[in-house]
């Protein structure tokens, strides 16, 4: 029977609802159910395609529809989101990945994926595979509190042998001077930002004024801001500095299976001329150490912001958060290279597992 | 189907899933085929692509679903 790719209405719903339970006992896929509503409300713009075999759902994708600043023209961009198929499942359905991303590629030849996990995962090797542009945008962390961080952090901690090594570097103090050296105890508790409680009006002329000094950038006004951080949700933190601002989050994690129970300042996102990066993050290291987080971390693909968190003593580590831009968007980017993109964890799906 | 196409189609599968051609008959698909998973029928499909000089339609796809079937796609296209 042929498979048709048409726009997720409510009719739709049941039948999603079985794909994403043939989807579950496959313990790789547990991040990957779809929607089991057509209106998912999570981000403006945000439209949803499901593969329907006469009424069964056999995979589906979202796009969600942006504007972006190219070399100081506005262009439309759609991020491809959530691709899934039962080709995961079942090779009966192996063309329909194939099938999802060429439906997308139709509908906006302009698009851009973000995360996938790692180069490893199915979707960055098929859009690899496609011509895409891929880079890794890079990982950035500082540790504030050494031995808070050392006997807590479960990525690291995952052998016996592990633990031991990590918590003698705790506890007779070697864990704190390695990390000095490398520079993480490089302080900037005395700089500060204004705090403001939503991004209208004063966000509009730090978008015009800072997008020409990036190759590419998602529209960051104020409306768009607004939408994304919004005034009414007490997570997000906004500090303004110099000429730009920074979205902060100071998440207290319990129990996490990559953290455990320390405190993550997040950098989520942020924007400024280039010139300025430096003032806005030591602004948001400032502040985010006085609120008492143990680690800051923060993925930042434009070269001034990688140097200006180097400024303030964060390190670079390893990242899976990849950047793909599908070939008539790189065509569009073709003279600028990676650290003049302005991508970070304000992109995308937005600040998701922070 | 037609011969010709399909030893070509043969070629080009054995070269990406690599594996001897001679085990690939019309029947052959993902199912019997342990090495072709979904990234290499990605692999196999964009082969074909360039090997021809087209790209398939989404109808065309949805018939390609073993080996046999994929040379009566290209042959239908040929004629076309």
């Amino acid at each position: 029977m042929p498979i048709r790719i048409v726009p997720y209405t409510a009719e739709h719903v049941a039948a999603v609802r079985e794909f994403n339970q043939r989807l579950l006992p496959e313990p790789a896929l547990e991040e990957f159910q779809f929607p089991e509503t057509p209106d998912p409300g999570w981000l403006p713009g945000m439209e949803l395609f499901v593969a329907l075999e006469g009424n069964a759902v056999r995979g589906g994708y979202m796009l969600r529809r942006q504007q972006f600043s190219i070399s100081g023209e506005t262009v439309p961009v759609c991020q491809y989101r959530l691709p899934v198929s039962e080709g995961a499942i079942d090779r009966v359905y192996a063309m329909l990945g194939l099938r999802l991303v060429r439906d997308a590629l139709a509908r906006e030849p302009r698009l851009y994926a973000l995360g996938m996990g790692s180069f490893q995962h199915p979707l960055p090797q098929m859009l690899k595979r496609l011509g895409w542009r891929m880079c890794a945008v890079p990982f950035h962390f500082k540790v504030v509190h050494p031995f808070r961080f050392l006997r807590e952090i479960r990525a690291l901690r995952t052998t016996p042998a592990r633990r031991w090594i990590l918590d003698a570097a705790a506890y007779t103090g070697a864990g704190w001077l390695g990390l000095r050296l490398m520079g993480h105890g490089r302080r900037v508790l005395r700089a500060k930002g204004e705090t403001a409680g939503s991004f209208t009006p004063w966000a509009d002329p730090v978008w015009e004024q800072a997008r020409a000094g990036y190759a590419m950038a998602a529209e960051r006004d104020s409306a768009t801001l607004d939408a994304l951080y919004p005034p009414t949700d007490p997570r997000f933190l906004r500090i303004r500095a110099g000429g730009g601002w920074a979205v902060l989050l100071d998440t207290a994690m319990e129990d996490h299976r990559q953290f455990g129970n320390i405190r993550v300042g997040t950098i989520v996102d942020c924007l400024a001329p280039p010139e300025d990066a430096v003032t806005v993050v030591r602004a948001a290291t400032g502040t985010l150490e006085r609120r008492g987080a143990d680690l800051i971390v923060s993925n930042q693909l434009h070269a001034a912001w990688g140097q200006a968190l180097a400024a303030c003593g964060f390190r670079r580590g390893p990242s899976n958060f990849l950047f793909a831009a599908s070939p008539a968007l790189a065509a569009l980017l073709a003279e600028a290279g990676d650290g003049e993109l302005h991508i970070n964890r304000g992109d995308g799906d937005g600040p998701i597992h922070l | 189907m037609n011969q010709p196409i399909f030893d070509r189609v043969r070629e080009i599968a054995a070269d990406v899933l690599q594996i001897d051609r001679a085990s690939i008959t019309p029947d052959s698909s993902p199912e019997t085929i342990e090495s072709w998973d979904s990234v290499q029928n990605l692999n196999l499909v964009l082969a074909l692509e360039e090997a021809f000089g087209f790209e398939f339609a989404p109808e065309e796809m949805d018939q390609m679903k073993t080996a046999g079937k994929i040379a009566d796609a290209i042959a239908a296209r040929q004629t076309a």
